[in-house]
């Protein structure tokens, strides 16, 4: 090498040095996207590796927080600014020490477009990509335990509490009362948002409560905080009311907090599709529509917020780019390799409360096609009749109408079902969005109904209704929302009355934004005969029990048959307890995905990790390095283990990991999109000819038809390892 | 220590031993490029020592293909392992043969039980595969059903057989000439070998080549007529276009490649140069054009100078070819025309012998709105 080159690398790696931000030793992986992956891959990070015995890969310290409203203490930043917003949602962290980490995981579930987008997008210059953003009351606000099956806090279980603490109180406004220490000074660390207190001695007795939890903190020790207490509740000054906390964790440990706040940047995203379809659906969902064509591909939101008609959520759709150069700051984009770390299922799901010869929570509704499914969601059928014969009912009362209830388009669960139900090669001019983006003055004119707009709840109430029909008149005409869809089904036109095709039984396809929306709304006592889908994850399920799902052209993708579902027909399995505790069982059992694996259930995909480089990530013994290849390998032993979310492509077959075992026996062909060339990346296990020298997965996934893995190996095999089943559509 | 191992350390050992009677071809042949190779300047400087070979001693001459300008010595081969199981049909070797310095080729060779002096066929599948398939029942299986033998072996600088001292950043394609006429020479050691057996019928050798092994297939039936039949799948060639579009090369290898002196030393060993001078009195060049690691126009130009002998099968994409074949039917041509005592029909309309199957995968634009 000559001298010139040996000094220029020699600066560069000082200059790397000498600006890193973790110390040496010091290690932070921070991801973002799919929600419904969010429960598994935080679970890996705080449990050994079922199958290696490998410790915690991120140390066993867990908190949690965040929330879908601008308030969220948890955001993903993008770097570019320019008006674009914040990105809130939940947020689990991981870390091995609380005074000097040294292993810290975070995972922000943004959904899986944007979370690719905050991985892949290229600030200006030496900004870097998308960034993770907490509140500094993270350190003063205890865990939410917002990761079903993980105990939060849990290094601090055991900690001893505060002792009690003499109390003037203040009432504020209502029932609000804002405590301070008699006689001036401090509360202790105890005293954190979120913390279960107990006031005692007040001569006030609707001031004396027990077990309510406080916010208003500020900083840690704090001067103050507030709580609820009854009503009568008034001002105490006596000083006689005590106050006790419940042992607890601050908040994030300030050691913690810093090393995210100085090593921000995503490096990783997990997404329900590839990134080249979520590239594509992204810029389908900008690109401008044909208002004259009902069946347009693009949607149109190029600069407007993909509204939800049950709160005032809304999801934000940004152009970005994942080869070449970033399309607003014109900074490179890496390369990049998305490897899959499982197949997850679409869970087609009903309210369940209307039981009725004609109502979705009738026992005998079982099953539905998916072209049945395809028409309610193009708004092309009105009744539950319409989804199967078994609801076809002359019995009063019947038809009723049925109620679709859709994502946001710029969701991985959206563009999962739209490609393999709703717009599959058979039926390619379907959409989720039929008669709305192609509507004129549906979601072009978001005026003609912002009286209506502005009247939607600012948060998802607890059980929800439907939105109210745009008025007057009942029709569908220009006052009917596109953006956030709220319009009739069943092929209505223009100035038809509801007297349509199912004399006005015709129920409104709506929109839920975020997972969390769509499996509430679903699952309230005021949504009978709503319609949904979603991914399966045990903590989404879990203990709805007004949700029901059915099978799929007969295929159940979570037990043998619908039948042999061991909680009931349609249920969901019910398991308690907590993974790092040690306590999580199932005692019926968790789904062993046989609609999935037997290739028979056609809504499903590929879960991805996104990562910067060029190679498939690996993990090495003993396992515990934190890397994105061993951060794979602990969540497909996890989820293959413990809490069985999706079915992981491959995972260890022994301890020493010797080898992995092929779980998912079934592929999508790979296709050409975003200018990325296909490869579907079924590696043979060693010794074939063709272990680690197929191309690298590539090109899009989600809308590939479904073949046996070993369809690609036998021709690798007999014709060669480049040769495979790519470009063959669903 | 294995015995593949052992064997490659003794033969190594030889080899040294070797060394005082071993030359290197001078570079500057009449007719032929003085730049032999475009990497490793240091081993190219030994490699393509001026010192004219002593006679009678072993020299491998890389400038030209066929062996008729080398002398090469063979060590005994060696029996590596050796298969022969009750219930199985064949009969699988392993044999490791050595005739130059740091190398060495890995044969497996399968024979029918039952059969006397069996046609054969040798296998040469693509950089980077291993010989993996070759010890593989199902693959044996097919191939040497019906009476068949088969010999599978890689090419040079392929899987692990990469001499020592060679560089991570030399690999098939860098030292692509190297590459090329290296197994070139291999295959006809290899039919030497064979015939030497005696065991095998030798008027009746096959060969399948695949990618580079469909290239390296064509360039040895140029110079060796002992390959009657030769049948070559998506072979690499036309290399201008292959080179800067073939998705075998990595994009940050590709401007290194693309340039006047790497075109002039390749250029030679373009199989659009020998497709048409086979010896083979059967050839057949199957092409997927989906498969992106031979561009659409790379297999067009090869089709374009098939020999009249040629048949020619263009698949839109591999599940036309396996509508056509089935994935295990791809070894039937070569066995049908290797029949004793049949001449295999060949269409005297050359327009008859190219057969298109268009993709069976649905192609569209997800942009558009209507199929």
């Amino acid at each position: 090498m000559k001298n010139s080159k040996l000094l220029a690398v020699c600066f560069v790696m000082a200059v790397a040095l000498l600006t890193a931000s973790a110390s040496y030793g010091q290690q932070v992986l921070l991801g973002a996207g799919s929600s419904g992956a969010f429960g598994s891959i935080s679970i890996a990070m705080v449990t050994p590796d079922p199958i290696t015995g490998a410790a915690a890969l991120c140390g066993s310290n867990a908190w949690s927080t965040g929330g879908s409203t601008p308030s969220s203490l948890s955001v993903g930043v993008d770097t570019r600014g320019g008006g674009i917003h914040n990105e809130p949602a939940n947020l689990f962290v991981a870390w091995d020490n609380d005074t000097a980490p040294t292993k810290v995981c975070g995972y922000l579930a943004v959904d899986s477009i944007v979370g690719e987008r905050l991985f892949f997008e290229q600030g200006p210059t030496t900004t870097g990509n998308g960034y993770l953003q907490i509140g500094a009351a993270a350190e003063y606000t205890v865990g939410a335990n917002k990761v079903s099956f993980v105990q939060d806090n849990l290094s601090c279980a055991t900690s001893t509490g505060a002792t009690s603490f003499p109390i003037a109180l203040s009432l504020v406004s209502g029932t609000t009362l804002q405590a301070t220490v008699f006689g001036g000074g401090n509360f202790s660390n105890y005293f954190a948002n979120g913390a279960t207190i107990t006031v005692t001695g007040s001569p006030v007795a609707a001031d004396n409560v027990s077990g309510v939890t406080i916010s208003g903190v500020t900083q840690l020790s704090p001067l103050s905080f507030t709580y609820s207490g009854t009503a009568g509740a008034a001002s105490d000054a006596s000083g006689s009311a005590t106050v006790t906390v419940t042992p607890n964790c601050p908040g994030l440990p300030a050691a913690v907090y810093n090393l995210i706040a100085a090593n921000p940047h995503f490096t990783m995203a997990f997404s329900d599709i590839r990134p080249e379809d979520a590239l594509f659906q992204s810029q389908r969902v900008i690109a401008a529509l044909n208002p004259n064509d009902p069946t347009t591909t693009n949607m149109g939101y190029g600069n407007k917020g993909i509204l939800s008609a049950y709160s005032q959520g809304v999801a934000y759709p940004v152009n970005y780019a994942i080869t070449g150069t970033d399309p607003i700051s014109g900074t490179g984009i890496p390369p990049y390799v998305a490897t899959a770390v499982g197949a997850q299922v679409l869970m087609q799901i009903a309210n369940n409360t209307d039981t009725s010869a004609c109502g979705l929570g009738n026992a005998a509704f079982t099953n539905v096609s998916w072209y049945a499914l395809a028409r309610a969601y193009e708004g092309l059928a009105g009744a539950t009749q319409d989804l199967s014969p078994a609801l076809l009912s002359s019995a009063a009362g019947c038809p009723k109408p049925l109620w679709p209830v859709e994502r946001e388009p710029l969701s991985g669960t959206y563009t999962t079902r739209e490609w393999q139900i709703d717009r599959p090669y058979a039926n390619r001019a379907g959409s989720q969005e039929n008669y709305n983006v192609g509507y004129p003055q549906s979601n072009n004119n978001p005026a003609a109904c912002a009286a209506w707009v502005a009247a939607r709840p600012s948060t998802l109430p607890t059980n929800p209704t439907f939105p109210p029909a745009v008025a007057p008149p009942l029709y569908y005409d220009s006052n009917n929302c596109g953006n956030p869809l709220d319009i009739q089904t069943a092929n209505y036109t223009t100035a038809t009355p509801t007297a349509g095709p199912y004399g006005g039984y015709g129920g409104n396809r709506t929109r839920g934004i975020t997972n969390g929306e769509m499996v509430s709304i679903i699952n309230s006592t005021n949504t009978a005969n709503s319609l949904g889908y979603g991914f399966y994850s045990l903590g989404t399920y879990g203990g709805k029990t007004r949700v029901k799902y059915v099978t799929l052209d007969n295929a159940d993708p979570l037990w043998p048959s619908y039948v042999d579902n061991p909680y009931g027909p349609g249920n969901w399995p019910a398991c308690t307890g907590k993974v790092n505790l040690g306590t999580f069982t199932c005692p019926l059992g968790q789904p062993t995905f046989d609609g999935l694996v037997g290739g028979g259930y056609r809504n499903w995909n590929e879960l991805s990790a996104v990562s910067y480089g060029s190679a498939v990530p690996t993990c090495a013994s003993p396992f515990t390095a934190l890397t994105i290849g061993c951060f794979i390998q602990a969540a497909q032993d996890q989820v293959h283990t413990y809490v069985k979310d999706f079915v992981p492509y491959l995972y260890c077959a022994n301890s020493s990991c010797s080898s992995q075992t092929l779980a998912m026996p079934f592929f999508r062909s790979h296709y050409a999109v975003s200018g990325v060339l296909p490869h579907d990346g079924n590696n043979p296990a060693a010794p074939a000819s063709c272990h680690n020298v197929v191309p690298i997965e590539a090109g899009g996934s989600m809308a590939g038809q479904i073949f046996p893995v070993q369809s690609d190996y036998t021709l690798q095999n007999n014709v060669g390892c480049s040769s495979e089943l790519t470009n063959f559509f669903q | 220590m294995s015995n593949r191992n052992c064997l490659r350390i003794v033969a190594t050992l030889l080899a040294v031993l070797l060394t005082s009677l071993i030359s290197f071809t001078p570079c500057a042949v009449a007719g032929q490029s003085t730049t032999a190779f475009s990497s490793n300047q240091a081993q190219q400087a030994t490699r393509n020592s001026p010192t004219p070979p002593p006679s009678g001693n072993f020299y491998e001459d890389f400038n030209f293909l066929s062996l008729e300008k080398s002398h090469m010595l063979a060590l005994t081969p060696a029996l590596v392992g050796k298969s022969d199981l009750p219930n199985s049909p064949f009969i699988r070797e392993h044999i490791h043969l050595t005739w130059r310095l740091q190398d060495s080729v890995d044969l497996y060779i399968a024979i029918p039980k039952g059969v006397s002096k069996p046609p054969v066929v040798l296998y040469l599948y693509s950089y980077p595969e291993t010989a993996a398939r070759f010890q593989n029942d199902p693959w044996t299986l097919n191939t040497t059903s019906r009476g068949y033998a088969s010999v599978g072996f890689v090419s040079f600088l392929t899987a692990d057989r990469i001499p020592v001292g060679r560089l991570a950043s030399e690999w098939f394609v860098s030292d692509l000439q190297e590459s090329l006429v290296t197994s070139v020479h291999d295959v006809q050691m290899i039919l030497n070998y064979l015939a030497s057996r005696g065991d095998l019928d030798m008027d009746r050798v096959g060969m399948f080549g695949v990618g580079s092994g469909g290239t390296i297939g064509i360039l040895a039936s140029a110079v060796d007529p002992r390959i009657k039949a030769l049948e070559v799948f998506n072979p690499w060639g036309d290399w201008p276009s292959w080179l800067a579009k073939s998705t075998v090369v990595a994009k940050e290898q590709r401007e290194k490649l693309l340039t006047p002196e790497f075109m002039g030393n390749v250029a030679p060993y373009d199989p659009i140069r020998w497709l048409p001078k086979v010896k083979a009195e059967n050839v057949c060049i199957q092409n997927v054009r989906s498969d992106s690691t031979v561009p659409v126009e790379s297999q067009e130009k090869i089709e374009a100078v098939a020999p009249d002998v040629a048949e020619i099968l263009q698949f839109g994409d591999y599940d036309a070819l396996v509508k056509v074949e089935t994935a295990t039917g791809v070894f039937d041509w070569l066995k049908l025309v290797l029949q004793p005592d049949k001449k295999y029909p060949l269409d005297p309309d050359k327009s008859k012998r190219v057969h298109n199957y268009p993709a069976m995968g649905q192609k569209y634009d997800p942009m558009a709105a209507h199929p």
